[in-house]
């Protein structure tokens, strides 16, 4: 027998099957040795469930018991930051209009500093102004030390003295 | 009494300009205390002037780990507090000078000037911009030809 036939018995022996299904289970059960074994099977095998089967007796009724079971699953399932960040974006709409306030102050500040100020530049930017002069600048930055040193271009090799 | 949205933007906004500027020292004109150094390497063991000393040891053992020379000798040293947005003069020597001015913050703008031995004029040798906050130390060097060098140490007077 194949699974969809299985199916069929399983259904019919739950008196689950009408009419033209039910007809066509019964021709088989008469006709074929292999289905008629596999009704004995089930049939077997309920009865073992049935005599086995712990009775559980319900206080509510099954529709409140599963809804119950329904709302734990869920909420085992949801993500634990998910009740912070509804209050996050409560908060957020509801100051929205001091946020935005705060971002023209902030981009003020940035202006003053930038445009007003000045000064907020390079560390360190050397020129030379002699035409005779060279320069080589070296940067430690874990020592803190700016080193420029100055040297005569007139003078051959006279940079490479250290 | 409650500002509307308007006053409220024009307070925040008022406060946020308020700590930009009070907090940015080229507005608040306050000084800055340099130290300027001038220090001649060398593999000497003493000068020829009994009055330059040798340089403390924290910095002649920074030297020694990037120039050759064994020694370090104060030529000059020059204390003075630099004004917000003008020159100040620190002459090192009859061939070196410094103008340093304060751009506020903890950058400084340096020019320096050199004269040869031989030259009656002084020129510029070179001048920068350098953010010098207080620890950092700023280097201007060169290389005599007696094959000793010479240095102009900058840093923030504690």
């Amino acid at each position: 027998m194949n699974e969809q036939e299985q199916l069929k018995l399983q259904a019919y022996l739950d008196g689950e099957l009408t009419g033209r299904d039910r007809r066509e289970v019964t021709a088989w059960l008469d006709a074929r040795e292999d289905a008629r074994a596999m009704l004995t099977n089930l049939q077997h095998v309920r009865a073992a469930l049935r005599g086995n089967e712990p009775e559980h007796r319900l206080d509510c009724t099954r529709e409140f018991y599963w809804q119950n079971i329904a709302r734990g699953i869920e909420s085992a399932f949801q993500e634990p930051g998910a009740g912070v960040m509804e209050l996050v974006l409560r908060w957020l709409r509801h100051h929205l209009r001091q946020l935005a306030t705060a971002g023209i102050g902030m981009a003020l500040v940035i202006f003053a500093f930038t445009f007003v100020a000045g000064d907020v530049q390079a560390d360190s930017e050397w020129e030379v102004l002699h035409p005779d002069t060279g320069m080589v600048n070296y940067r430690d930055y874990q020592n803190g030390l700016t080193v420029v040193m100055v040297y005569d271009r007139s003078t051959p090799g006279f940079a490479k003295g250290d | 009494m409650r500002l509307g949205f308007l006053h409220r933007t024009t307070f925040v906004a008022a406060f946020c300009l308020g700590v930009a500027f009070s907090t940015n020292s080229a507005f608040a004109g306050d000084d800055k205390k340099l130290e300027v150094l001038l220090i001649w390497g060398t593999n000497q063991e003493k000068s020829s002037d009994p009055a330059h000393k040798k340089v403390d040891s924290a910095t002649s053992r920074d030297f020694k780990k990037v120039y050759k020379w064994e020694n370090y000798f104060v030529i000059n040293r020059k204390n003075a507090g630099v004004e917000a947005r003008k020159k100040t003069e620190f002459k090192m020597s009859d061939q070196c000078r410094l103008e340093v001015k304060h751009l506020g913050d903890d950058r400084f703008e340096v020019w320096l000037w050199g004269k040869d031995a031989e030259a009656v004029k002084e020129e510029a040798v070179c001048k920068g911009k350098q953010s010098l906050p207080k620890g950092e130390r700023l280097i201007l060097m060169g290389l005599n030809e007696n094959e000793s060098g010479w240095f102009v140490l900058i840093r923030h007077k504690e």
